[in-house]
């Protein structure tokens, strides 16, 4: 087995900065990948997912700060570094008029090396074997993203990076590329996984990172995020909802209330306990307010991912 | 914002690189034999393309062989042998004209379809050098084409070895018969040889009060005007005897440059411009229109500024068996023995190597700097 060309990150970044102009697309950005994780990089349309990227692969130039892939320094050794490097940007596109065996040569020829030899079993991984001698004109959007799939592949790459891999895929398209790409992990090697669809993100990676205005404002684990964060969320189940949300809201124990028609949710500060739980059924009671149930639910990803930028919106 | 990150998790072992060996390329711009030949396969199978840039170079060929040699053989004594000399000479320069038109076409989308298609960004990812790629291109068009013109031109030539009428045994230059294939100091003895008679028939340029009563005044004469008197008698051995398999050699060089220039000069502007339509419509314009009307319009004060457009620079290099008789061309420049049939004045030899070199070179470094610095 061959050493790791350098230090334990896939991607690492320092002070990652690129501008258009005034706009300044990527701010000092600071990321750490691991090696051999499934990784979710998140945030609003604009925040600059797609630019950090480009800039990481080396098909923008970056304007400030330091950047490795893999543990090697780009641009200073790019070439080795991308070597090991699959990725999909936006929508696969390709030569439409070759066949996607053939798209795959012109990119194996390019790679070098042992791509060639990867052809067919890429092909195979992603499941185009029998439509591979077709022109990639007649193939449907979720075919183009298998076979920008198998394009990585021809890397036998230690890093894949994915911009939105879901796209076009149906149901049963979407559950293969879940488990390709958990295979994936399960064989080490590490996936940045960029999406809109947050479930998707929160069933396939370990850690995430979330963008806005080009710099990263949280980054982690997700468990650890979403429970740090935002804690529980209690759906109470009672009498006067609406007056029950004034009367949480008027004490000050709660992070925050949403009422949806009856739906009364209250969510819990970072890190508090049980009891607060507790201490809400006997507020509410002693007020006069019939309570029916108290259910505690998880945050999820969307629900944290939501109210991480609709923070961020209300302090920009 | 200032927030507590969690700790992200610790790295974990590093894929194994199942038998993969470091074999980058020790010349990490040059392109290999790999990608070169998997570029020309994109490029030929682009049919709309290929059929077109198939018609422009040997369907005219093709097709003025093909009716002459069918209405030879079904009425010989109503239509002669289907080839010629001038008959050559013109599809000559046919396939030059076509040839660069459909070349730079065919540059053009070699220049801009990775880049239109979406394949660009998968092919910078791929970590290769993207002065390698650029490179690429090149030789993968240039088999192209340059196959392509030597049909057109094998098709010319054999029918012009194989089905054209015997050829004359002498020129008649203004009245004076004289024999084939002599060069200018045999063709000076000869007009020297009966100067008083001759001199009465030959475009002599005399200067200014100067007559030619005396042998001695006449032979000088012909001295003086050997060069000119030289030049008509090419033009008309040419005009009507077949070249010979060396000139056909070096007609078939030529063109073979001109088209291989028409290509590289579509690479490097489709590369710039990134725009298929745009760099053809323009390199169309620069062949059949400022060419044209730089080269029949010698403009006082600018006539070095109209040698640097490369059409005129290769009509200097035109070989001689592709000029048309009685223009203004040089005689007998290196290399080809071109004369320029556009009518400019010649030019030295290194300015017109250093335009046809600057044109290769130049739009080559123009598109390879702007496909390294493209973002993708």
């Amino acid at each position: 087995m061959a050493a790791a060309p350098g230090g334990g990150w896939a991607v690492e970044t320092h002070g990652l900065t690129k501008r258009f102009g005034a706009n300044v697309a990527v701010d000092g950005v600071e990321l750490c990948i691991p090696r051999g994780s499934a990784f979710g990089y998140l945030g609003p349309n604009g925040a600059g997912k797609t630019t950090l990227i480009r800039t990481l692969l080396g098909l923008t130039r970056a304007d400030d700060g330091t950047m490795a892939l893999r543990g090697l320094p780009v641009p200073a050794e790019r070439r080795r570094a991308l070597a090991r490097v699959g990725a999909i940007v936006d929508e696969p596109r390709f030569h439409a008029h070759l066949t996607g065996r053939d798209n795959l040569r012109l990119l194996a020829a390019a790679r070098g090396g042992d791509a060639r030899q990867r052809i067919e079993p890429s092909l195979g991984r992603v499941g185009l074997a029998h439509r591979a001698d077709d022109k990639v004109a007649s193939y449907s959007m979720g075919m183009r993203q298998r076979l920008g799939v198998a394009c990585c592949l021809l890397a036998d790459p230690e890093l894949l990076i994915l911009d939105e891999p879901m796209n076009g895929l149906d149901p049963a398209g979407m559950h293969e590329m879940r488990a390709m790409i958990g295979g994936l992990v399960d064989e080490g090697r590490t996936v940045v996984l960029s999406s809109h669809l947050l479930d998707e993100v929160e069933r396939t990676c370990d850690a995430v990172a979330i963008v806005d205005h080009g710099r990263i404002v949280r980054q982690g684990p997700i468990e650890e995020l979403i429970r740090g964060t935002a804690g529980l969320v209690v759906q109470v189940d009672c009498a006067e909802p609406a007056r029950a949300a004034r009367l949480i809201d008027q004490a000050g124990i709660a992070a925050g209330t949403s009422l949806a028609g009856t739906a009364l949710a209250v969510t819990l500060p970072a890190g508090a306990s049980r009891e607060l739980v507790a201490d809400i059924n006997r507020r509410l009671v002693e007020a006069g307010i019939p309570v029916y149930g108290l259910k505690e639910t998880q945050t999820s990803l969307e629900d944290w991912f939501l109210s991480m930028t609709s923070r961020l919106g209300e302090r920009s | 914002m200032t927030t507590s990150q969690p700790a992200l998790p610790g790295p974990r072992a590093v894929v194994p690189e199942a038998g993969r060996r470091a074999r980058l390329a020790r010349v990490a711009w040059l392109p290999t034999w790999d990608l070169i030949a998997t570029k020309n396969l994109e490029i030929r199978k682009r049919r709309g393309l290929m059929i077109t840039v198939a018609v422009l170079i040997v369907a005219p060929t093709a097709l003025v062989y093909g009716l002459r040699l069918l209405f030879h053989a079904v009425d010989p004594h109503s239509y002669g042998l289907a080839g010629g000399p001038d008959l050559f000479s013109q599809l000559s320069n046919l396939i030059a004209e076509f040839g660069f038109i459909a070349a730079a076409a065919l540059g053009a989308a070699a220049g801009t379809t990775d880049l239109s298609d979406g394949m660009f960004r998968h092919l910078v990812i791929t970590g290769r050098s993207r002065l390698a790629l650029y490179l690429a291109r090149i030789p993968a068009g240039l088999a192209i084409v340059f196959s392509l013109v030597a049909v057109a031109f094998v098709m010319n030539c054999l029918v012009t070895a194989y089905e054209s009428p015997p050829p004359p045994a002498s020129v008649g230059l203004y009245g004076v018969t004289v024999p084939y294939h002599l060069d200018q100091a045999e063709l000076r003895s000869l007009l020297l040889r009966d100067a008083q008679q001759d001199a009465t028939r030959l475009p002599l340029q005399l200067g200014p009060g100067a007559i030619t009563d005396t042998t001695a005044q006449d032979r000088s004469a012909i001295e003086r005007n050997i060069g000119s008197l030289y030049a008509d008698y090419l033009s008309d051995e040419v005009s009507g005897s077949n070249p010979a398999g060396n000139e056909m050699v070096k007609i078939g060089l030529w063109l073979e440059l001109e088209i291989g220039i028409g290509y590289v000069v579509g690479l490097g502007l489709g590369s710039l411009t990134g725009q298929r339509t745009t760099t053809t419509i323009g390199l169309i314009a620069l062949e059949i229109i400022v060419t044209p009307l730089l080269a029949r319009t010698q403009i006082p004060y600018f006539i070095n500024g109209q040698r640097l457009i490369i059409g005129i620079a290769m009509d200097q290099l035109r070989p001689a068996g592709l000029a048309s008789a009685n223009v203004a061309g040089g005689p007998g420049q290196l290399l080809f023995g071109g004369r320029g049939a556009l009518g400019i004045p010649a030019m030295p030899t290194w300015a017109m190597i250093s335009v046809i070199v600057g044109w290769i070179v130049g739009w080559s470094a123009i598109g390879a700097w702007r496909m390294m610095t493209r973002a993708a």
